[in-house]
């Protein structure tokens, strides 16, 4: 009798917390398609004419994008964006960006895959980074199936703001994600099961999130171990992920770095989505010899 | 978009960065924290801790509420070198086990076991010739075959060795191994002698077959390292063979499903595929066909399966054909909380017709709490119930809660389980 009491009751249990949330909670309510793109008219005549909101040095954002967003024809295409303009007496920024994939509640996988464009004061493009440019990280714990990029910059004038959207070209492809079934091959030092990875379709519907810090400021649980430390600075001016960073010195000058791994430097970067950082090492380990180091890192940054 | 095979700790990016800044010779650390655990507490009804449920001769359980210990492995790698093209990969991995019955549970207790399982180093691309290909040395999980509901490994021959894997043939990815397996024996040619059991491992995988499918093959040999002793007293090891095919379709129902058919002889008969020559295996052989996958049945609901048919044919008469089905559904009330069910049956038949034939059937129902949704996400904290019904004497369990002569029992409690 006793145990028949307990299995009613954790049956009981179970039916009640069930039925006390919606199927398919924690899932983003996204819209059906992206047909109100096509609706949706240019807000603006140009890149310096987009609305704007102020961020401040150190602030948490969660942009959404959808039918309610302001669209722009860009050169890469039509899309929702949003533009924000950075703090100039703040000094050197670090902004990290993550798109999340969300799940619809018929199990479709999507995902806003962005690009980010640097403008000048006049609204003219210093920097842009494609949805290639971001890393893929795989769900792990409570971090769901993401893209992620970070950089630094100093505002200015050669850099006053910063504009978030997605491109034509983005949108004609996916994600292809990491199936749980592999990423538990993996933890458990199994054979990946040949499973077909899920691919999320790239939408310009979505959300992002944008976290803005000072430059050089570590947050964690190691922050008081090793306090700040030195990232690099996207410098303002068009260029292509794979493109030469200026170098400072004309000169060969002696690497400081010594005679470093430089591509396990790189490797690190690239894991932890730190491009930039990424990028500085290779142009580092041409100068100290090391030829093909830029090859090297466009083939990792190249999405299959 | 690339998929990276290791996933990092984030102290790399912190390193590589401060080595911008400083002059000398630091070193990233690129290091991978990965493991696995479990744990928790239970009870069976009518009192007493909680008893777990294994058809007497089955060689596993149906996991979902029936596992009575705390197990946890925790494992550190890192890429030590990677230029051009050539990567050196460290692994190692510590497993620790325990009865779960207290706070401080000695590694120096009976019960309590700390095992270093991994310790090995990985290097690809160090062979010109074969670019993609690794060589490999030391401790380690080598390339294993489980079911996950009933924690079944079938294709298991890890140890200490050294091998070649991944080499590219263009219509499959052939591997190489020698493995380790020391056993004890009172006969060759003396008491407690150490045996020396080695397994030759070849795979050819990653044949394609069929759209979505990919065939793998495989062949162990299982022989023993004789010492001068054992040579002298002209011992004849049992020798085994054990031939594996396995065909996994990738496209199915959003999940996967894996059909595999398993021969082998004489000292290589058991259950992972690990070789023991010893004077008392006894000589014989073995069929097992495997059927097992996940699919998705619905947004909502994903369902892990599973059906063996195993028959261990042996000259002493003491072998048995064990057959088992079980099936796990879930439903996903949210990202973060499901319901699952898991219905297993297990029936162990003894070659030697005098003896009764074992069945056990559990059933178990969870409420889950998980970081994720689907049967993978982890980790996740369940509280269950499990109740089991059996024939008679016949049967296992990890407790004194169920007296002899019972024929059912009921089990509840709270588990965690964590991967990453």
């Amino acid at each position: 009798m006793q145990a028949r009491h307990i299995v009613a009751a954790m049956l009981s249990a179970a039916l009640l917390a069930g039925c006390a949330l919606p199927s398919g909670q924690g899932s983003y309510a996204l819209p059906p398609s992206d047909a109100w793109l096509n609706q949706a008219e240019d807000c603006c005549n140009s890149l310096a004419a987009l609305p704007t909101t102020a961020l401040a040095p150190r602030q948490d954002l969660l942009l959404a994008f959808g039918s309610g967003t302001p669209v722009h024809v860009f050169a890469t295409g039509k899309s929702p964006f949003h533009a924000l303009t950075l703090p100039r007496q703040a000094g050197p920024l670090k902004l990290s960006w993550t798109s999340e994939v969300q799940r619809a509640a018929d199990g479709t996988l999507m995902l806003f895959a962005p690009s980010v464009l640097l403008l000048d004061a006049q609204g003219n493009v210093q920097r842009r980074f494609d949805w290639r440019d971001f890393s893929y990280q795989p769900a792990r714990g409570l971090n769901p199936d993401r893209l992620t990029l970070s950089f630094g910059v100093t505002p200015g004038d050669m850099a006053d703001r910063v504009v978030v959207m997605t491109s034509a070209q983005a949108l004609d492809t996916g994600t292809e994600l990491l199936h749980p079934a592999r990423a538990h091959a993996r933890a458990r030092n199994l054979v990946e099961p040949d499973v077909q990875n899920p691919v999320a379709a790239h939408r310009a519907s979505g959300r992002m999130a944008l976290e803005v810090r000072p430059l050089g400021e570590v947050d964690g649980l190691l922050a008081p171990l090793i306090g700040s430390a030195s990232v690099p600075l996207v410098a303002p001016r068009e260029a292509t992920p794979t493109t030469a960073l200026p170098v400072a010195a004309p000169m060969p000058v002696e690497d400081p770095l010594g005679d470093l791994d430089y591509r396990r430097l790189m490797r690190a970067a690239l894991k932890a989505q730190d491009i930039a950082l990424a990028m500085q090492l290779a142009e580092r380990a041409e100068r100290a010899g090391d030829k093909g180091a830029r090859e090297w890192l466009a083939e990792r940054l190249r999405v299959e | 978009m690339r998929l990276s095979r290791h996933t990092p700790l984030t102290l790399s990016t912190v390193v590589a960065a401060m080595a911008l800044g400083v002059s000398g010779t630091a070193q990233a650390v690129d290091a991978n924290f990965h493991g696995y655990a479990r744990s928790g507490v239970g009870a069976t009804a009518g009192g007493g801790d909680q008893a777990c449920f294994q058809a007497r001769g089955a060689s596993a359980k149906y996991r979902l509420g029936n596992e009575c210990d705390t197990y946890a492995e925790l494992g550190l790698g890192a890429t030590l070198y990677e230029k051009d093209g050539k990567t050196f990969y460290f692994d190692s991995l510590v497993a620790y086990s325990a009865n779960q019955a207290n706070d401080w549970e000695s590694v120096n207790a009976d019960d309590t076991q700390l095992a270093l399982r991994q310790v090995n180093v990985q290097a690809t691309g160090v062979i010109e010739a074969l670019p993609n290909a690794t060589i490999w040395a030391g401790k380690r999980f080598y390339q294993r075959h489980d079911i996950h509901m009933n924690d079944f490994y079938y294709w298991d021959v890890s140890g200490p060795g050294g091998g070649i894997e991944n080499i590219d043939l263009g219509f499959g990815k052939l591997s190489v191994a020698w493995l380790r397996n020391t056993s004890t024996d009172n006969d060759f040619p003396d008491d407690d002698q150490n045996l020396a059991n080695d397994t030759l491992d070849i795979r050819l995988a990653d044949i394609a077959t069929n759209p979505g499918g990919k065939l793998e093959i495989g062949y162990d040999y299982g022989s023993a390292t004789l010492t001068e002793a054992q040579e002298d007293a002209d011992i004849d090891p049992t020798k085994g063979h054990l031939i594996t095919l396995e065909h996994t379709q990738g496209n199915w129902f959003g999940g996967f499903n894996k059909f595999v058919v398993q021969y082998g002889t004489d000292g290589i008969i058991g259950s992972a595929g690990k070789t023991n020559t010893a004077s008392t295996v006894p000589e014989g052989s073995m069929l097992r066909v495997i059927d097992h996958g996940l699919v998705n049945l619905s947004p909502n609901v994903d369902m892990l399966y599973a059906a063996i048919y195993e028959d261990r044919d042996l000259d002493n008469g003491q072998g048995q054909t064990w057959m088992s089905t079980g099936v796990r559904p879930t439903y996903y009330w949210s990202d973060t909380m499901s319901t699952a069910f898991e219905l297993g049956y297990d029936r162990v038949e003894p070659q030697e017709s005098s003896q009764d034939t074992a069945y056990l059937t559990k059933f178990t129902v969870a409420q889950q709490w998980s970081a994720g949704r689907g049967a993978y996400a982890r980790p996740v904290i369940r509280a269950f119930v499990t109740y089991a019904n059996w024939n008679g004497e016949v049967y296992n369990a990890a407790s004194e809660s169920i007296e002899d002569l019972e024929g059912d029992g009921m089990t509840y409690g709270l588990q965690m389980e964590a991967w990453f």
